[in-house]
C-alpha cells in the first residue's frame, strides 16, 4: 500500500471511530383494528364517493340526451345568405 | 421476533446512521429524526417487496427527509444552516474531538451526492451494492464517489491521524 492509500485508510480508520448522536426514534405502530368511528368515517366516504359518481353520471347521460341526434349539416345563416342570394 | 420486535431491532441497528444520513437533507437533527420516523412507516408495508431491505430503508430515509425539506414549513428555515458537528457525539480527548469536529465541518463541504455515500459506506456500514440500490446509480459509481470524498477528507487532515487506540 502507498503513502497516499494509507492515507485514506487511516482517514477511513478514524471515521469509522466517530460515533453519530443518539437517536430517538419511536417504532411505527402496528396496524391497528379500526374503530367504530374510523368504520363510520370510512362508510360515509364510500357513500359520498358513490353519489358523486351517479350524479356524474346521470348528468352525463342528460347532456348526451340533450344533444340533438341530427345536427344540421350547416348552421342557420347559411341559410339566410341563399335565401339573400335568391333576391 | 414479532413485528415490533424486527423493528426495533432495525432502529437499534441502523438508527443512529440513518439519522446522520437524513441530516445532510433537512436543517436540525430533530428534523432527521422525523425523517426518519416517517420513513420506518413507508418501509414498513412495503417490506417484504424489496430486494435488499437495508438498501430500500435508506431509499425510504432519503425519500421522506427530501419530502420533509421541500415542506413549506421547513422551507422558512432554510437559510440557518445545518452543520454536521452536531450530529455526531464527541467524548474522546480534547484534541480529537477538536479534529473530529473540523471533520464534521469537511463534511458539510464535501458535494451532496459523495457526502451522502461516504455515511451509508462508513456510518451505515453498506456494501457499494447496496448504495447502489439504494441510490439507483451504478455499484462503480458509488465506489468512485466515496473514493472522492476520502480524499477530500484527506486533503484537509493533519499530516498525523490521532489514534484514539493509543
Amino acid at each position: 500500500m502507498n503513502e497516499h492509500d494509507q492515507r485514506l485508510a487511516d482517514v477511513e480508520s478514524f471515521l469509522r471511530r466517530m460515533q453519530p448522536r443518539e437517536v430517538n426514534i419511536t417504532p411505527p405502530a402496528d396496524d391497528e383494528p379500526l374503530t367504530l368511528a374510523d368504520r363510520i368515517l370510512v362508510t360515509i366516504g364510500s357513500c359520498g364517493a358513490l353519489a358523486a359518481c351517479i350524479i356524474v353520471a346521470i348528468g352525463f347521460m342528460n347532456f348526451s340526451n340533450a344533444a340533438p341526434s341530427s345536427a344540421p349539416a350547416r348552421p342557420a345563416w347559411v341559410d339566410v345568405e341563399k335565401m339573400l342570394a335568391q333576391y | 421476533m414479532d413485528e415490533a420486535g424486527q423493528i426495533q431491532a432495525l432502529i437499534n441497528t441502523h438508527g443512529r446512521a440513518l439519522v446522520l444520513f437524513a441530516r445532510q437533507f433537512v436543517v436540525t437533527h430533530a428534523d432527521a429524526e422525523d425523517a426518519v420516523q416517517d420513513a420506518f412507516t413507508r418501509y414498513w408495508p412495503r417490506r417484504k417487496q424489496a430486494d435488499d431491505p437495508v438498501a430500500f430503508l435508506y431509499a425510504c430515509v432519503r425519500t421522506a427527509a427530501l419530502d420533509l425539506a421541500r415542506s413549506a414549513r421547513r422551507a422558512r428555515q432554510r437559510d440557518l444552516h445545518a452543520s454536521h458537528d452536531e450530529a455526531f457525539t464527541f467524548d474522546h480527548a480534547a484534541e480529537t474531538a477538536e479534529l473530529q469536529r473540523m471533520i464534521a465541518q469537511q463534511l458539510d463541504a464535501l458535494p451532496a451526492d459523495q457526502r451522502e455515500v461516504l455515511i451509508m459506506k462508513i456510518w451505515g456500514e453498506l456494501t457499494f451494492e447496496q448504495i447502489a440500490a439504494a441510490l439507483a446509480i451504478s455499484p462503480n459509481t458509488a465506489a468512485s464517489r466515496y473514493r472522492y470524498a476520502l480524499e477530500k477528507l484527506a486533503a484537509a487532515w493533519p499530516t498525523e491521524v490521532p489514534d484514539e487506540r493509543t
